[in-house]
């Protein structure tokens, strides 16, 4: 699965840290769900999107969507 | 980090830490007193004795392991798995080696604990650097 983490924590000028601050996770996982190497629970996603005010579609893209 | 795994990161070093120095303690003492103990209830009490501070060890991990984050979680379940199958090829193969009497390896219980939970820190160590 694909993520615009990076961009919409750019966006709001925010580092890994005040990221993982605002999630209650580690700053190594918020590096790691941005590279795109761990994939959140339904749970971490749905707090992600209201973290970002944004519907979870829109910051997530499973990789056969990404495909059509 | 968040500030909450921050603070559960800190409780867990001095409590594992904690628990370390008094199984240290504790193992010493009770071989120094088991020298002259005849066997009975107060030896066994003494041989017991270090299951103590392992038990208090083990609270503290688990209390870290519920206030870490899902991905931590995640690494520390899948190395712990990793770690029983690795644990169970090489007790398979020694044991496999002993019985056709190629090689024989004495191999003390007590060390079983410690072996397996640096194995577990090893595989974890390499999940987190893949991950």
């Amino acid at each position: 699965m694909e993520n615009h983490l990076k961009y919409l924590r750019a966006e709001k000028s925010w580092s890994q840290s005040d990221l993982a601050e605002r999630l209650d996770v580690s700053r190594q996982t918020v590096n790691s769900l941005e590279r795109g190497k761990y994939d959140p629970s339904l749970p971490l996603a749905f707090k992600i999107a209201h973290v970002f005010a944004r519907p979870i579609e829109e910051i997530f893209i499973a990789k056969e969507e990404k495909k059509r | 980090m968040s500030e909450r795994i921050k603070s559960a990161a800190s409780r867990y070093k001095v409590e594992f830490g904690g628990a370390m120095v008094l199984y240290g303690a504790v193992l010493f003492g009770a071989m120094y007193l088991s020298k002259n103990a005849e066997p009975g209830l107060w030896l066994t009490s003494l041989a017991l004795s270090p299951v103590v501070p392992l038990i208090l060890a083990c609270i503290a991990f688990f209390r870290f392991y519920g206030s870490i984050d899902e991905r931590e979680r995640r690494m520390a379940s899948d190395a712990a798995a990793l770690s029983l199958v690795i644990g169970i090829f090489a007790a398979l193969t020694l044991g496999f080696l002993k019985s056709f009497g190629v090689f024989y390896f004495e191999w003390d219980m007590l060390w079983f604990g410690p072996f397996l939970i640096a194995l577990w820190s090893a595989v974890r160590s390499v999940l987190i650097s893949k991950r």
